[in-house]
């Protein structure tokens, strides 16, 4: 199997792309698959390190499943946010959502 | 190169040029169907570090229910009020993600990382034994935790009675 | 012996009861704390002869000197430093013969004063709460005497200290009695600040507050000798203030403004007792000083003939008293100061009684000259208001009678006893000067005593001239309810009853310690190897011709209405007003405050108001809110600028934590 640096490399640029997601852009659907984006490097690095630098070890597979839980919990809240904001303001761009602003 | 290796920079790649896709397609359909495939891809990539189970989940959850999900979501906010996909903050995220992914390129490169032994295969039983007796409590603290979201969900989602103050808000 | 805590948990037990429980039962609350703190402190009393006759039984072990009392550590209450220094606080107790010397007379005469004061206080709507403030101060002056700790000692000192501003402050609806409670606290406070510090010092050099260690370290050197001497000055301007002594005596007298019961108890037996108790109690490190020793002698010779001239020429009966008290103090302070440790505290042991006997009595005629003056505007306490009262009262008469010879020092009262073995201390101390000043004192003590009892229980019945109206003269039955013409009367069996039992010791106490006869007091309360007394017949008949003198001048002077006391005091017009004034140190006092206390803190004003507040404070709010008009731009409502702040800040977190930078890491792990 290939090195650890390679797959940290790997997922720190998955990572990356999904920062990148969220700051760029505008439709409130697309910031959470781009956060999904992150989790996921996130949860591959948990394996990986569990896997290869400690064979036998469980708690990186088992930190994963908690991870894809939660996963899955907050993408439900968010889309129901999405949702209610689009029948409250009909719009789901992020940035007409400034209420709490200055 | 073993044959592992080779398949994980293919899968790698594919992840990587779908999730790059996910960030930047013009059509938020074609990024909703990028973002199925990197998932998917991550599933395989699970499989090659002998995560099975993990794979089966990868795919069943995210391959099947979150893209549905999004999809949805897709459908349900009509096209004509989707904004421009990106604004003028696209230049600042992309400085930031490249100067965080130089930090991690550097703590990844820099390091000097235990040597990877040989993978060994968990089976499924050891994950379940270790689910349920040591991980016993966060296990069944994620099942609250997911039975409060649902529940949650239901009750941000929910139409809005007219005249309620969360209707007149939406009104005014 | 390990029951002796018992003697101050009792009464603040009581305390407890009054203030938590019968608090809330109506007006049954008055009857049912007076009972609980009678019984605490009968209880309490109880526990002293428990104690004493254990005691008696181990005369060597418990005596002052021996180092070998008994001594009780209580559980630790707390710890304080760090490892190499812990001191572990504990509450210390110590039975020896001065703490069980103590332990009587504090008992014995609270409780007959609390009986006393069943009678005297009868009526009043803050009964229950006078009830139980005496239940905790009785606590608190037992801690005192108790406990073998500085800083326990300390403690119950303060609590004591409190319970006298409670106490003198009781009718705190008059202005002068609340002005003469914060006096009383103020003052004393002076003095318990330099106790304070004098213990802080000590505490730095030795690392404890227990007092055997304390002394050990004192007597074997330990600690240089400079900070002894300045630890043991600091340590008596506290016992200074309790007790009375020049120049902080001047709350003494105006605390008279309390009930006489608390008068009789608090400032003449037991809390300005506790000033003496604690020079006696921590001798070995005024001892150790010469420059100390020096010192407390010549407080204790100045105050005994200060407070004695001022005695003379007051016409409030309880400030004669309380100007006795502060001279017969500085008398034990001296005693104390030359070296007379077992003649100092012996004589606090019998004055203890004789001048609560004295209280006890003025009390009984305030109380029943109060009806008969009531309504004319005079004064009950001016003693040329009274006259002739033997008559109509002769059990007051007869027993401050008796007290007043003791206290002049005749023979064989307990006052001669205790009074003898000062001047036979002075003596031997080479002391010349407190000697001459004592015998002075002596004459003065009998003189102004028997003035004072000619002018109450003799001569005609200036009360009588006083009310007497034209109209309603001889006519006793008109007028009854505002009790206009009512006479003096005796008064009831509750007040005269303890009356006549403090006589008792009153007469008695110094038998105890009479030398070359019985020795009792010599061989138990003793600072060093015991020293064989003898009876100084020169210096006896001194001191017995000295109050014979005076009681003698206070005949002629005052027995027959003559004008000789008018034509002294108009003869030396500037003596007799500065005497009448009080040397005018209240006075002094007040100007001081007036020109340079208020001075500073005008000045100290000027600075918090124009610099504190106008620049600092002022300058704040526009600050923030400066700061907080312009940071609240960065809460912009846009995700990718919130995202920004967060991203950057993982990363610098990241760096540091990984050890990016060496030093952080250091810092931080």
């Amino acid at each position: 199997m290939v090195p650890i640096e390679h797959i940290m490399v790997f997922t720190g640029a998955l990572f990356c792309l999904g920062v990148y997601g969220v700051m760029a852009r505008r439709n409130a659907v697309l910031v959470l698959m781009a956060i999904e984006l992150m989790l996921n490097a996130v949860a591959i690095n948990l394996v990986a390190f569990g896997t290869l630098v400690y064979p036998g070890q469980i708690n990186g597979m088992v930190f994963a499943i908690f991870v894809v839980t939660i996963a899955a919990a907050e993408l439900g809240l968010g889309l129901a946010i999405v949702l209610r904001v689009y029948r409250m303001r009909s719009s789901i761009n992020v940035d007409d959502i400034d209420l709490m602003r200055w | 190169m073993e044959l592992s290796a080779v398949a994980f920079y293919v899968v790698a790649g594919v992840t990587l040029v779908a999730a790059l896709g996910v960030v930047v397609a013009r059509s938020v359909v074609y990024a909703a169907l990028l973002l199925i495939l990197s998932l998917v891809m991550t599933g395989l990539i699970y499989l090659l570090l002998l995560a099975d189970f993990l794979a089966l989940i990868q795919i069943l959850v995210y391959g099947g229910t979150v893209s549905i999900l999004l999809l949805f979501a897709l459908m349900l906010t009509p096209p004509e009020t989707r904004p421009e996909l990106n604004h003028r903050g696209w230049a600042l995220g992309a400085v930031t993600s490249g100067a965080l992914f130089a930090l991690l390129l550097v703590a990844s490169l820099a390091d000097k990382w235990p040597a990877a032994g040989a993978a060994r295969h968990i089976s499924l039983v050891d994950l379940g034994r270790a689910l349920f007796s040591t991980w016993a409590v966060p296990f069944e603290v994620a099942s609250v935790v997911l039975l409060v979201a649902l529940l949650g969900a239901l009750t941000i989602a929910r139409s809005t009675s007219p005249g309620s103050k969360i209707a007149r808000r939406a009104s005014a | 012996m390990d029951y002796a805590w018992l003697a101050p948990v009792l009464p603040i037990g009581a305390f407890a009861l009054n203030v938590l429980i019968w608090r809330q039962m109506g007006a049954r609350k008055h009857a049912l704390s007076a009972l609980t703190t009678l019984a605490a402190i009968g209880g309490a009393f109880l526990v002293f002869l428990a104690v004493f006759s254990d005691a008696s039984a181990h005369l060597e072990e418990t005596a002052t000197s021996s180092g070998r009392h008994l001594i009780f550590e209580g559980t630790p209450w707390f710890t304080v430093g760090v490892a190499p220094h812990l001191y572990v606080f504990a509450p210390t107790l110590v039975v020896d013969w001065l703490s069980i010397m103590m332990l009587g007379v504090v008992t014995f005469l609270a409780f007959l004063i609390e009986f006393y004061a069943t009678g005297y206080m009868k009526g009043d709507n803050r009964y229950w709460w006078f009830f139980s403030v005496k239940a905790l101060f009785t606590a608190a002056m037992l801690g005192v005497v108790l406990s073998y700790n500085f800083l326990l000692m300390y403690i119950c000192w303060e609590l004591v200290g409190l319970c006298s501003f409670l106490l003198i402050g009781f009718w705190y609806s008059e202005r002068a009695n609340a002005e003469a409670a914060k006096k009383a606290f103020i003052t004393t406070r002076v003095g318990d600040v330099g106790f304070f510090i004098g213990l802080a010092l000590l505490f730095l050099k030795t690392g404890t507050f227990d007092m055997k260690a304390t002394f050990a370290a004192v007597e074997s050197g330990a600690i240089d000798p400079a900070t002894v001497t300045i630890a043991g000055i600091l340590i008596f301007l506290g016992a200074m203030g309790k007790s009375g002594q020049f120049p902080l005596h001047v709350w003494l007298p105006d605390a008279m403004a309390g009930p006489t019961p608390v008068s009789a108890l608090v400032h003449s037996a037991t809390m300005v007792a506790a000033g003496v108790y604690l020079v006696g109690r921590a001798y070995p490190i005024f001892h150790a000083s010469p420059t100390t020793m020096g010192i407390i002698t010549t407080v204790g010779t100045i105050t005994a003939i200060f407070a004695a001239t001022i005695a003379l020429t007051q016409r409030d009966i309880k400030r004669i008293l309380a100007y006795s008290t502060i001279s017969q103090l500085g008398y034990m302070i001296m005693a104390l100061g030359v070296g007379a440790y077992t003649a100092g505290l012996f004589h606090l042991f019998t004055h203890a009684f004789f001048k609560a006997l004295l209280f006890l009595g003025a009390g009984s005629v305030i109380h029943s000259m109060e009806p008969v003056l009531h309504g004319t505007g005079r004064n009950p306490n001016d003693i040329f208001n009274m006259g002739g009262l033997r008559k109509q009262m002769p059990v007051t008469f007869w027993t401050f009678l008796l007290a007043s010879l003791s206290l002049a020092g005749i023979a064989p009262l307990a006052g001669f006893w205790s009074k003898d073995a000062i001047l036979v201390g002075a003596y031997e101390a080479d002391a010349w000067l407190p000697l001459i000043v004592a015998l002075f004192t002596a004459f003065l003590t009998a003189f102004y005593m028997f003035r004072c009892i000619y002018l109450v229980f003799f001569g005609p019945a200036r009360w009588q001239v006083a009310t007497a109206t034209p109209d309603h003269h001889d006519n006793h039955s008109t007028d009854h309810a505002s009790g206009h013409h009512a006479e003096p009367h005796e008064s009831p069996w509750t007040m005269a009853l303890p009356l006549v039992l403090i006589c008792v010791p009153a007469i008695a106490a110094g038998w105890i310690g009479i030398p070359g006869f019985s020795e009792a007091f010599a061989e138990t309360v003793r600072f060093g190897p015991m020293i064989e007394e003898h009876i100084n017949l020169v210096l006896a008949g001194a001191g017995t011709l000295a109050g014979l003198l005076g009681i003698g001048l206070a005949t002629l002077m005052y027995l027959t209405p003559v004008s000789g006391p008018r034509l002294i005091s108009e003869s030396f017009p500037a003596v007799y007003k500065t005497l009448y004034n009080k040397y005018y140190f209240d006075e002094m006092y007040q100007w001081i405050i007036d020109h340079v206390v208020l001075a500073i803190a005008a000045m100290a004003a000027t600075v918090d108001r124009k610099i504190l507040n106008d620049r600092i404070v002022d300058w704040c709010g526009p600050f923030l809110q400066g700061a907080g008009a312009r940071l609240r731009l960065t809460t912009s409502g846009y995700i990718y600028h919130y995202a920004f702040g967060f991203i950057i800040g993982i990363m610098a977190i990241g760096v540091v934590i990984s050890g990016g930078i060496p030093d952080m890491r250091f810092a931080l792990w």
